[in-house]
């Protein structure tokens, strides 16, 4: 055999690839048994799967860019309301700053840019309120970046409850947007326009640094109820 | 408009196609990252990250789906493989540099083809050399790209993936293979 440089490289990828091939045949080649994935990797892969070039852009994006599209973003999507918001309202200069909001074709993505806490403890945070026959069936246990629970009634209707994310990324093909406040901090209501699709209600503390959101394909009002009753309760 | 619906079409294919790709291996990309991490929490982790980066570099996929089907496999797992392994570098658990090779002995039973013996080759380096390979020849990383993955000098990474290299044609030159001017 007498190979060219090029030649041995293309021959050495299939080589690497064969390799991979039989270090993992059992694996590649058998069914295998069905994974019991956590409740948190289940609802990350809907979100996920729902758009996934959409979710994949938003995450390869680099950081510059972002930057230049919120400024966009700023200064179009929000556009005269949010100047004129920004003009009277310190509670919404607060929500601009401390967060970096794009609204792109069919995503829209905020990031929270405040300081973030480093304390397990300050994940306890919990609605006061819940809707008749609501119970708590899932929760994470809080690490230092992310903590999420779920309540379900008996009819299996869910609805989710995060805090201490960094970004929050949606769908605004199929939504309507408002702007309200939570116990006076600024904050985004998604409503979506198809029955049974999620409603979002997002906000920040930047008290507590945090950013927060309660979502479910439940009433959004019963939503907005229950985000203004989210209040700090240490275990 | 008519550009617009064939993207829209293109788009809804792309999405099908992954949408399958995900189904048959989401399952095996974990058990992958169980054998590495040992930890259900990262490998979940360490499998909606290989996924986002399937997603987000679709024309490679289908390039390597196109070609050859059998190869997307061995392909997302040397993503899945990496990306565990970077857990484990930022975690300190994996071993300091190790450059020793435990090269298995040529099959004498069967006349052996230079390529078998390269894979058997693979198979045994230290994987500090294969890493760097894999990332290089399989996903095709700049060496710029492969010395931020490696947490490395663009010199050092360089120098890791020309070293492996070598030592593979070396080794395959001791054992009487003609590779010629390679």
């Amino acid at each position: 055999m007498s190979l060219e440089a090029s030649e041995f490289d293309i021959l050495l990828r299939s080589a690497l690839l064969e390799a991979q091939r039989q270090d993992w045949m059992g694996i590649l080649e058998g069914e295998g048994r069905e994974p019991l994935f956590s409740e948190g990797y289940l609802v990350r892969r809907e979100r996920f799967l729902s758009a996934p070039f959409t979710y994949a852009g938003r995450a390869a994006r680099p950081l510059w860019r972002r930057a230049v599209k919120t400024a966009a973003c700023i200064l179009l999507a929000l556009g005269i309301s949010a100047g004129g918001i920004l003009a009277v309202s310190p509670d919404a200069r607060a929500w601009v700053r401390q967060v970096v909001f794009e609204w792109l074709e069919d995503y829209f993505h905020i990031e929270y840019t405040g300081e973030t806490v480093d304390d397990i403890e300050a994940f306890y945070f919990e609605p006061v309120y819940l809707p008749q026959g609501f119970k708590v069936t899932y929760e994470d246990e809080p690490d230092d970046a992310y903590c999420l629970t779920i309540y379900e009634n008996d009819e299996g209707c869910a609805i989710y409850f995060d805090r201490g994310m960094d970004a929050v990324t949606g769908d605004n093909e199929h939504s309507t947007f408002s702007e309200i406040t939570i116990n006076g901090a600024e904050a985004m209501l998604e409503i979506a326009d198809e029955p049974g699709a999620w409603n979002f209600v997002i906000w920040t503390d930047d008290s507590v640094g945090m950013m927060f959101q309660v979502y479910s394909s439940y009433d959004y009002e019963e939503l907005i109820k229950i985000a203004e009753s989210v209040t700090y309760m240490p275990k | 408009m008519l550009a617009l619906c064939l993207s829209m079409l293109e788009g809804e294919a792309d999405k099908e196609l992954f949408l399958r790709f995900h189904a048959r291996y989401e399952k095996r990309l974990y058990a992958v990252a169980m054998t590495l991490l040992g930890s259900p929490e990262q490998s979940e982790d360490a499998v909606q990250e290989t996924m986002v980066r399937i997603a987000s570099h679709f024309e490679d996929f289908k390039k390597i789906y196109q070609r050859d089907r059998r190869e997307v496999g061995p392909w997302c797992v040397t993503i899945v493989k990496h990306i565990s392994l970077d857990i484990l570098r930022k975690e300190g658990r994996t071993e300091p540099l190790d450059e020793t090779w435990d090269v298995p002995t040529p099959d004498s039973t069967q006349a052996e083809n230079a390529y078998q013996r390269l894979v058997e080759l693979i198979r045994s380096m230290p994987e500090t050399y294969r890493e760097a390979l894999e990332l290089r020849f399989v996903l095709e990383y700049s060496n710029k790209e492969v010395a931020r993955a490696l947490g490395l000098t663009e010199n050092t990474a360089a120098a890791r993936i020309s070293r492996g290299r070598r030592l593979l044609i070396q080794r395959l030159r001791e054992e009487g293979y003609e590779l010629g001017s390679v």
